[in-house]
């Protein structure tokens, strides 16, 4: 347990004050943040920066209704103030003498911090870049650029609600990254980029994901994208290879499954429970106990544990990804992804760590069955429009398979299709499932949180690229 | 009861934080370093089905300290303001045991004060209205007025299923700028907005979805909501049917929301610091010719009423109108802060942007595409085969290569006409043959933001479908 930041007093006076014109429900978030961010660029640190926010958001609902307010400064005349603010949303109810007392839960352990960056010199922290530079630079002597980041956030929260529950979470997150740029023979650039991070802290860098690891798969990836021609368009069979391109079902379906959207009704799975929305192949999970992952969380910022969710299953659509409001409008219960980018942020339902089951078949033998067709090995970024379903993005890292077998690679592809079409596509699921190395945040309504994403390797049968070549 | 806010005090108290974090830093021998400071409040509010869906209200304050020790660069920045002296050394040491991590380099400099400063500075500001007292009053009343009217003519409007994202806001901002270069100077302003979505339903569970929205520093100025849900309506009626069509090549024509996207990755391209890192497409192009003879970007950081307008830049250097690319479509200056200029031997050209918590980087103040002729309706009728465009999804162009391939929706023409709305297609150029390709431009500016496009037609781009 983290030590509090406001007194359990000043909590329960503050709820108090907000519920006491007869609000539905009521809850206080507290944060105090530290980060620290380092930029290489060619062998030179240009700047190094640290910030540090805290503040309270103090939220109350009534009916389908919200009034939020938030605030820097934690004295009490300013807490009981935002609380007073909002309490008006329910002017007209009478109100009851609200009585509050807050009992401390325990949070879960799903990502607890093993060596916080709070523990770690800055000079540890640079020596991670350096030596992914070293690395690279030995690996190629010609290399154009070399871009390295590395961040981390320290942080304590507190979540205090109407229902009495009262959290404290320790929460920490770090992230390595490295882009590397090398001159093809036409002196066009390419781009490998490598990156990853998790919630266990710098302990990750020394066990898991090493800087000259990252190094090896930036130059890889820029390597093999030398020659690279313009992407063949128009509609073609499709294969996804595993772990990152996982962000194909973040966008394709797991926005679409985000409780708000369903219960507004703009989503185009709003009152499909138990309909087949994809291919009988396909099961998705959002997941946010998976130990240190960068998605998971040990309680969500309002106060619900975390847990395995089955939101597809067989093809068939089993549930959504839910917040409290969310849940207690449509009769059902939270999912514990109700999150926050921060204490300036109302919570609202998102993603943890999102991922497609393994199925049976070999990868290898995927791509074999293939005789003419694009194998996508890693995605840039996507977006979705939740209310058709239509999707976009951008390969990275992609490749003409021919004859059964994966050959040159191609530049400028972009994927464009609807999510769930495209599901209803999925034609084989290999059983390669991996997550992402931690490296995805998702953006929405203006607030990003950090993500995992996680895919076997998948054959869709007919998808249509984008980009400058011919047909 | 709302609390008269004044901005000339709001101004005078930022100025002052600034200085005292300013004077700690030399107290403590710091000889080169500059501190912002901002701070801002805002009241939002969404309603759905005649009802307040999101109520919030918000205040922000935050600084940063930028110090440069012996070429070296460290940063520190509260979302707080430090409140005693013992605060502010933490800060300041927090900054300077930053700077000890980075890499020496001449380029990192401060630039020499050129900016108006006291009672220069306020003849300057004063013409830019950038202030309205209704809009700082942040009535809570108001938005919900809005934005329930809004919502109403949206749900009343024909074949509308129902509303979506409907809201208004109001608030206001001051930023304050102090460096040991000597320059000190603070700017306050007020934004309000109202914006509404309208949805209907298509075949296979599809909702179509339009919106429209204004924004402006004065209320008053403000588009009327029935005119906001005609628009939103309209937006959402026209995409119902859309299809895919086959992969071709056609002129293409982009609305003057999707030209104000291009002319935004255009101005990226002109980064001075992606420049000295030859980051960007443009890198080698400068004094080239890269639109066509009497398209022009001009800039003026002095508009009245503008989103971007400012005096001076986020390191204390004057800002000035400008074109960024002149009638002969040569580009003839690039985008700097202090140290991009530096790396490539140029005077700084008070194109430093900074945040109230960031570092300077190189931005535009208010720009606007000029030189074109028509809307987009004679564009479109003097189009006998091609592409509308009105909505883009997916990623920016890659700065680096100039690639661009973007998923995209609107409508085919024909003859002159819309024939069909048209989605799940992407377009794909290159930058700077995009920028070459421009054929048409028309003078219907979309004057809702700090950079004004018009319609713009390429003569042909690579179109995907099925």
């Amino acid at each position: 347990m983290a030590p509090p930041i406001l007194s359990q007093d000043i909590l329960e006076k503050t709820l108090e004050i907000a519920m006491s014109t007869g609000a539905d429900y009521a809850d206080v978030y507290v944060q105090k943040r530290k980060t620290t961010g380092l930029s290489l660029d060619n062998g030179e640190i240009r700047s190094s920066a640290a910030g540090q926010t805290a503040g309270v958001g103090i939220r109350v609902t009534q009916g389908a209704s919200t009034a939020y307010a938030h605030s820097e400064d934690l004295s009490p005349d300013a807490i009981f103030d935002c609380a007073r603010t909002v309490s008006k949303l329910a002017k007209d109810n009478v109100a009851p003498a609200v009585n509050i007392g807050l009992t401390s839960r325990a949070e879960g352990d799903f990502a607890k911090a093993l060596l916080p960056p709070t523990d770690i010199t800055l000079e540890q922290r640079l020596e991670l870049l350096q030596r992914g530079e070293a690395k690279a630079r030995t690996l190629r002597n010609d290399i154009d650029r070399i871009l390295g980041y590395y961040g981390d956030t320290d942080e304590v929260v507190q979540i205090a609600t109407s229902e009495g529950d009262l959290f404290s979470d320790s929460r920490c997150i770090c992230r390595l990254s490295l882009r590397t740029i090398i001159k093809d023979k036409d002196g066009k650039r390419r781009v490998g980029v490598s990156g990853g991070g998790n919630r266990e802290g710098f302990s990750y860098f020394k066990d898991h994901f090493q800087p000259e690891a990252m190094a090896a798969e930036s130059i890889r990836m820029a390597e093999a994208q030398l020659g690279a021609r313009p992407a063949p368009i128009g509609e073609q069979t499709v294969v996804v290879g595993p772990k990152s391109s996982g962000v194909l079902l973040h966008e394709a379906v797991g926005h679409g499954l985000e409780a708000d959207f369903i219960r507004k009704k703009t989503s185009l799975f709003t009152g499909r429970v138990g309909e087949l929305v994809a291919s009988p192949l396909v099961t998705v999970i959002d997941d946010g106990t998976l130990p240190g992952m960068r998605g998971s969380l040990n309680v969500d910022d309002e106060g619900t544990l975390p847990r395995r969710n089955v939101l597809i299953e067989n093809g068939i659509l089993k549930g959504f990804i839910n917040d409290k409001l969310n849940a207690r409008l449509m009769g059902t219960s939270p999912t514990g992804n109700g999150r926050r980018q921060s204490f300036r942020c109302i919570p609202i339902p998102r993603m943890t760590s999102t991922f497609m089951l393994g199925g049976q078949d070999d990868p290898a033998d995927i791509i074999k069955g293939v005789q003419n067709g694009f194998y996508c090995r890693a995605f840039g970024g996507g977006q979705v429009n939740i209310g058709n379903g239509n999707f976009v993005f951008e390969v990275q890292e992609g490749y003409l398979i021919e004859d059964g077998k994966i050959t040159a690679p191609v530049e400028g592809a972009t994927l464009v299709g609807n999510g769930p079409e495209t599901l209803s596509k999925i034609a084989a699921v290999g059983h390669d499932l991996d997550y992402d190395p931690g490296v995805y945040t998702c953006g929405k309504d203006g607030q990003s949180v950090p993500v995992n994403v996680g895919q076997p390797t998948l054959r869709i049968d007919g998808i249509t690229v984008g980009g400058t070549g011919q047909e | 009861m709302t609390k008269t806010i004044n901005p000339a005090q709001l101004e005078s108290e930022a100025l002052q934080t600034a200085d005292a974090l300013l004077a700690t830093a030399k107290r403590l021998g710091v000889s080169h370093c500059d501190v912002s400071m901002g701070k801002g409040a805002s009241v939002d509010v969404s309603v759905r089905e005649q009802e307040i869906e999101e109520l919030s209200r918000s205040s922000q304050r935050a600084c940063g300290i930028r110090v440069i020790e012996e070429g070296r660069v460290g940063f520190s920045a509260w979302a707080d303001v430090p409140q005693n002296e013992q605060e502010r050394e933490e800060m300041v040491r927090t900054a300077l045991s930053l700077s000890r991590m980075s890499t020496a380099s001449e380029h990192n400099v401060l630039p020499v004060c050129t900016a108006p400063m006291g009672d220069a500075l306020q003849e300057q500001l004063a013409p830019l209205k950038k202030w309205d007292p209704k809009v700082a009053e942040m009535s809570t009343d108001w938005c919900l007025d809005q934005a329930m009217a809004l919502e109403k003519a949206i749900m009343e409007t024909e074949n509308i299923a129902m509303s979506n994202n409907v809201g208004a806001s109001q608030g206001y901002g001051v930023f304050a700028l102090a460096s040991s270069n000597g320059f000190r100077g603070a700017y306050s302003g007020t934004t309000c907005s109202l914006a509404g979505g309208a949805l209907v339903h298509d075949e296979g569970n599809k909702r179509r979805t339009g919106m429209w929205w204004t924004a402006h520093r004065f209320l008053d100025e403000l588009e009327e909501g029935e005119s906001i849900a005609h628009k939103a309506a309209q937006r959402a009626l026209q995409k119902l049917g859309a299809k895919a069509i086959a992969s071709t090549k056609v002129p293409v024509i982009f609305d003057p929301m999707m030209a104000k996207g291009f002319f935004s990755a255009v101005l990226s391209g002109m980064d001075g610091d992606s420049v000295s890192k030859k980051a960007t497409f443009l890198w080698d192009q400068k004094e080239n010719q890269i639109l066509k003879a009497g398209l022009r970007l001009y800039e003026n950081p002095l508009k009245a009423e503008g989103f971007g307008s400012t005096p001076f830049d986020g390191e204390g250097v004057k800002t000035v109108a400008q074109d960024l690319i002149n009638e002969d479509g040569l580009m003839t200056t690039w985008l700097h802060d202090a140290q991009s200029a530096h790396r490539l031997k140029e005077a700084p050209t008070g194109h430093a942007r900074r945040g109230s918590s960031g570092l300077p980087s190189p931005g535009i103040s208010n720009v606007q595409v000029l030189g074109g002729a028509g809307d987009l309706e004679s564009i479109i009728q003097s189009t006998s085969k091609g592409l509308l465009v009105t909505s883009l999804m997916g990623h920016s162009p890659n700065m680096i290569t100039g690639e661009y391939s973007r998923g995209a929706s609107g409508f085919w023409i024909e003859n002159g006409e819309r024939a069909f709305p048209v989605e799940e297609i992407t377009i794909a150029g290159s930058m700077l043959e995009m920028m070459k390709n421009i054929d048409h431009a028309g003078d219907d500016l979309d004057t809702r933001g700090s950079l004004q496009a018009p319609t713009i037609r390429f003569a042909e781009l690579s179109v995907s479908g099925k």
